[in-house]
C-alpha cells in the first residue's frame, strides 16, 4: 500500500520546492531581488573606507544627521497623535463620504513630494491660506525646522494610517463588543482592548512613518529650503555633497542605508510581517 | 458568591423589518430560558438586541424596570451600561491579558480598584475550578479551559442578565459535559437570569426552566422545558424533540417517580442522589408487549395506547399520561403494530433496556426545593 507513494512525492518536492508555485515564477522574482540589491552593492563598492569616518563626522554631516533624527522623531510622534485617531475613525466609524475621506487621506502617498511641498507653501507660507494669518502674529513657518517637521508629517502620515487601519480591520470588533458588554466604556475599550490588540500594527506603522520622514527630500526642499543645521536634513546634505564631494555623498548614503536596514530589522523582529 | 437576589426581570418587544424579526418575550428574575430554533431563525438577533449590539427598528426593552431601548422616545442605553453580559461559542478571552486579568476586566471597568478586581477574579476563578490557570495567557489554554475562564469573566461582571450563545458548541464532546455541569451549578447558585441559545436538547433539559422556540424571527413556542420537549407543537421542536421524558428524583442509581416506579438507566455524572431528575430515551428504543414479559430489559411500564400515528415505515404509538410523564412514545414497525392488533385503548407493556435510558438532573423542578 505504501510502496508506490514516496517516489512521486519526492519528485514533486524537488520541482516546486514545496511552495505550490510554478517553477518559472522564481526567475523574475530573483531578477527583482537583484534589481533591488545590486545598486546598494555598487554603492558599497565605491565607499572610501580610509576617509569614511572623517567624512561622516564633518560638521555639516553631523548637523544633517542630528537634524534628520530630531525632525523624523518629531514627525513620527505627530503621525502617532494624528494618525491613530484617523485610522480608528476610518476603520470603525460609519458615515457618508467615508470612502472619499479615505482616498483624500491617502493622497500624499501618491502625490509627488515636490507637489506636496508647493501645496504646503500655499498653506503655511507667508502668503498662504493659514500662513498669512500666522504672519500677523509674527509666526513664520516656511524655511524653519518646523517646516521640515510639517513636510515630513505630511508625506509620512498615510503610512501610519494605512498600516494601523489594516491591523484594526484584521483584529475585528468582536473583542470590543465583549469588553463593552462587560461594562467597559468606549475609552476603556480603546485603551485596554483595541490599542493593545493592534500594537504590532501601530509599531510597524510608526517605524514606516519614521523611515519615510528620514528619507523625505522633495517636499522638504521645496517648503523648508536647505539651511545647514536648520532645514538641511541628511538627504538634502547628500544631494548637495554629490555636486562637490562624491565620496562624502556615498559615505552619508551608507549611513542612511544602515539606518534603513536597522529599521527594517526592528520591524521584522517584532513579528509584524504583513502589517503593511 | 452573590446571595440569591431576584434581579433580571426582562421584557422585550422588538422588530427589525430587514430581518423579518418580530420578537416578544418576558423573563422572570432568576429564570433560565433555553432559546431553540434552526440556524438563522433569529436566536442570535434576540441576544444582540438585549446586549445592545443591534438596534431594533421599533421596540421596547426593559431590564428590572429600567428602559434599555424605547424607539418611540429614542431611548438607547449603550452596551456598557446594561449589565447584560454575552458568553459566545468562542471564549474570546483578550489575548494580551492573563486569565486573571481577563476575569478582572469587568470589575475593573465598573470602577473597582485593582486589588478589589483581582480579589473578585480570584474568587470567580476558584468558582469555576480554574485557579491554577490564573497567570496563563489565553494562547496557553485549551478550548475547555478558555471557556471556563470566559464563564468566570462573564459572572465576575455581575450581570443582571446573562446571555449564553451556544457556549458548548465549539467544545470537544469530552469537555462539554463538565462545562454543562459547571454552568448548571453557577446558574443555580447565583440564581442568575439567563438566556441560553442552544441546539442541544440536553442543554435545554439540564439547564433551563423554560424553553422558547424561535422560527422565522418569531417566538412560536414557549413553555416549561419538559412540556415543550415532550409535547412539541412547532415543527422544529417536533424534529429535535419527540423524545420520551419521565420526571422523578434520582436515588443515585435509578430515577424514582412520584408513585415509586423505579426506572433503571445510565446516570449522567452530574446527577446527584436526591436531585430532581429526568429519564430520557428515544421512541425507537421502546418495545411494545401485550403482556408483561421477562427478559433482559430492566424497565417495564404498563400503559394505555391513545393514538397510533403512521410515520412512513414505522408506527408511532402514543400512550396516555403516566406519573412523571405527559405520555410516552414508542416507534414500532407497521407489521409489528398489525400483529399486536394495537388500537386506541389497548393496554400494553412497554419494555426499555436500561442502556437506552440516560438519567439527567433536571433544571427548574429543583429551584423550589434545593435553594
Amino acid at each position: 500500500m505504501t510502496t508506490g507513494a514516496p517516489a512521486p512525492a519526492r519528485r514533486r518536492r524537488r520541482a516546486g520546492t514545496g511552495s505550490g508555485l510554478p517553477a518559472w515564477v522564481f526567475a523574475p522574482a530573483v531578477l527583482g531581488g537583484i534589481f533591488i540589491v545590486l545598486p546598494l552593492a555598487a554603492m558599497l563598492a565605491r565607499v572610501q573606507w580610509s576617509q569614511f569616518w572623517t567624512l561622516i563626522t564633518s560638521e555639516s554631516s553631523v548637523d544633517a544627521l542630528w537634524l534628520s533624527l530630531k525632525t523624523s522623531t518629531a514627525s513620527t510622534i505627530l503621525c502617532l497623535l494624528l494618525g491613530t485617531p484617523m485610522a480608528l475613525v476610518l476603520a470603525r466609524a460609519q458615515f457618508p463620504g467615508l470612502r472619499l475621506a479615505r482616498s483624500l487621506v491617502l493622497l500624499p502617498l501618491v502625490l509627488p513630494p515636490v507637489v506636496g511641498g508647493i501645496a504646503l507653501i500655499y498653506t503655511y507660507g507667508r502668503l498662504g491660506l493659514i500662513g498669512s494669518y500666522l504672519e500677523a502674529f509674527g509666526i513664520r513657518i516656511a524655511f524653519t525646522t518646523t517646516a521640515v517637521v510639517i513636510a515630513q508629517t505630511f508625506v509620512a502620515l498615510p503610512f501610519l494610517v494605512l498600516s494601523l487601519e489594516g491591523s484594526l480591520r484584521t483584529a475585528g470588533r468582536r473583542y470590543e463588543a465583549v469588553a463593552a458588554t462587560l461594562g467597559a466604556n468606549p475609552t476603556t475599550v480603546l485603551r485596554r482592548v483595541t490599542i493593545p490588540l493592534v500594537l504590532p500594527g501601530l509599531f510597524s506603522g510608526a517605524v514606516l512613518a519614521f523611515a519615510r520622514s528620514l528619507g523625505e527630500f522633495g517636499a522638504t526642499l521645496t517648503f523648508a529650503g536647505s539651511l545647514q543645521g536648520v532645514t538641511r536634513t541628511l538627504p538634502l546634505e547628500i544631494y548637495l555633497q554629490r555636486e562637490t564631494d562624491a565620496d562624502a555623498a556615498v559615505a552619508l548614503s551608507l549611513v542612511l542605508v544602515v539606518v534603513a536596514v536597522l529599521i527594517v530589522l526592528a520591524t521584522r523582529g517584532r513579528g509584524s510581517e504583513g502589517a503593511l | 458568591m452573590r446571595p440569591p437576589a431576584l434581579v433580571g426581570a426582562v421584557t422585550l418587544a422588538a422588530s427589525i423589518a430587514e430581518r423579518g424579526t418580530d420578537l416578544q418575550l418576558a423573563v422572570e428574575p432568576g429564570q433560565v430560558v433555553a432559546v431553540l430554533g434552526s440556524n438563522g431563525a433569529g436566536k442570535s438577533t434576540l441576544l444582540s438586541l438585549l446586549s445592545g449590539l443591534l438596534h431594533p427598528d421599533t421596540g421596547h426593552i426593559t431590564l428590572d424596570g429600567q428602559v434599555l431601548v424605547d424607539t418611540s422616545t429614542g431611548t438607547w442605553v449603550p452596551p456598557h451600561h446594561r449589565k447584560v453580559v454575552l458568553l459566545a461559542q468562542q471564549a474570546l478571552l483578550f489575548p494580551h491579558l492573563t486569565a486573571a486579568a481577563n476575569v478582572a476586566f469587568g470589575p475593573r471597568s465598573q470602577g473597582l480598584s485593582r486589588q478589589q478586581a483581582r480579589a473578585a477574579a480570584d474568587q470567580w476563578l476558584a468558582a469555576v475550578d480554574a485557579s491554577q490557570f490564573a497567570d496563563r495567557k489565553p494562547a496557553q489554554l485549551s478550548g475547555g479551559q478558555a471557556q471556563r475562564i470566559a464563564i468566570a469573566r462573564a459572572l465576575a461582571a455581575d450581570p443582571a442578565l446573562l446571555l449564553l450563545d451556544e457556549p458548548m458548541a465549539a467544545l470537544d464532546v469530552a469537555v462539554a459535559p463538565a462545562l454543562r455541569q459547571l454552568l448548571r451549578r453557577v446558574l443555580r447558585e447565583t440564581r442568575r437570569t439567563a438566556l441560553l441559545v442552544t441546539h442541544d436538547l440536553i442543554d435545554a433539559l439540564t439547564l433551563a426552566d423554560r424553553v422558547v422556540v424561535v422560527e422565522a424571527g418569531r417566538i412560536v413556542e414557549d413553555g416549561p422545558t419538559r412540556t415543550v420537549l415532550a409535547e412539541p407543537r412547532s415543527p422544529f421542536t417536533a424534529r429535535i424533540a419527540g423524545i420520551n421524558l419521565i420526571a422523578g428524583t434520582s436515588d443515585g442509581h435509578h430515577l424514582v417517580t412520584d408513585d415509586g416506579t423505579r426506572i433503571s438507566g445510565l446516570l449522567d455524572p452530574g446527577c446527584q442522589p436526591g436531585d430532581a431528575a429526568v429519564a430520557v430515551f428515544r421512541p425507537s428504543a421502546v418495545a411494545v408487549h401485550l403482556t408483561e414479559t421477562t427478559g433482559s430489559p430492566r424497565n417495564h411500564l404498563p400503559v394505555t395506547v391513545i393514538e397510533l400515528e403512521p410515520r412512513g415505515d414505522v408506527v408511532r404509538v402514543h400512550t396516555a399520561p403516566i406519573v412523571g410523564a405527559v405520555g410516552l412514545l414508542a416507534d414500532i414497525t407497521v407489521p409489528a403494530a398489525a400483529d399486536l392488533g394495537l388500537q386506541p385503548g389497548s393496554r400494553v407493556h412497554l419494555a426499555i433496556k436500561a442502556t437506552e435510558i440516560t438519567i439527567y438532573s433536571a433544571a427548574g423542578v429543583t429551584e423550589n426545593t434545593s435553594s
